[in-house]
């Protein structure tokens, strides 16, 4: 399969295309860390309305291979 | 970006595909249940994951869906998108299934969500919010107009989240896992299987 440009506009999370074309990107995107920043401000959205705490960096290897 | 704490609980709203075909592929569809939260996935959503028998992960997909609609675990939001699509398909089904009057159905997952927009800004009010677990980008500009108490959460911030919150392991290799496992998905939205009865 080729591989599909996604067209990012004002929206650094947001994927063009068939499901597994966006699920492509969104795994490559993770694995590269691109767009690290907006997807950090989702986390933070997701846990104040989850009611959870934020976590610390442990330094434990936490997330390694990102 | 400043978020603020409260009490209200919110209910994971899932209209689009992407994280439900995310979650199957690496048969982990239980973290959407992680949190404890109420969980809505639209009929639309429910139909994609589930339509083509041939995919690896369909037949557990659909399973999965059932067993926690009966156990009250998640709920599912019924579309007029989904609905007339429902009424189209089971049309052809009857009518004899020629290849040339199948029914489209490509973007409907998107149409599911516009025709879900009303119901968004009428339900989620007040009390009332929602996570939106949405990565299409069209959708997420529409949904992001919409007045009401929700906020929008791509799959790659909900794994994150699940991996930094709930004790899993590491986002890269469910992520590693995920590409791997995609290459079968490719004609995904060409590919329609009929499960002839």
């Amino acid at each position: 399969m080729s591989k599909v440009q996604i067209v990012r506009g004002n929206d650094p999370l947001g994927y063009d295309g068939s499901v597994s074309e966006r699920l492509r990107a969104m795994a490559e995107d993770e694995l590269a860390g691109i767009n690290d920043a907006a997807v950090e401000d989702e986390v933070a959205v997701l846990r104040a309305r989850l009611g959870l705490q934020k976590k610390e960096p442990n330094g434990d290897g936490h997330n390694q291979g990102r | 970006m400043v978020t603020i704490r409260d009490d209200k609980t919110p209910t994971l709203l899932v209209p689009d595909n992407g994280p439900v075909s995310a979650l199957s592929s690496i048969r982990c569809l239980d973290w959407l249940l992680l949190p404890g939260i109420p969980v809505r996935i639209t009929d639309q959503v429910a139909d994609e994951a589930t339509r083509n028998p041939d995919l690896p992960w369909a037949r557990e997909t659909c399973e999965w869906i059932v067993r926690n609609v009966v156990a009250e675990r998640i709920s599912i939001a019924y579309t007029d998108t989904g609905f007339d699509y429902r009424e189209q398909f089971d049309a052809w089904i009857a009518g004899g299934m020629d290849p040339q009057r199948r029914p489209r159905s490509r973007n409907l997952g998107e149409a599911s969500i516009l025709g879900l927009m009303r119901s968004l800004s009428e339900e989620w009010q007040g009390n009332n919010k929602a996570v939106v677990l949405l990565d299409e980008r069209f959708a997420r500009k529409a949904v992001a107009a919409i007045e009401a108490n929700i906020d929008i959460v791509s799959t790659r911030a909900y794994f994150r989240l699940l991996t930094e919150d709930y004790g899993l392991n590491d986002t890269a290799a469910y992520w590693r896992l995920v590409l791997n496992n995609i290459e079968d998905m490719d004609t995904l939205d060409e590919v329609r299987s009929v499960r002839v009865p």
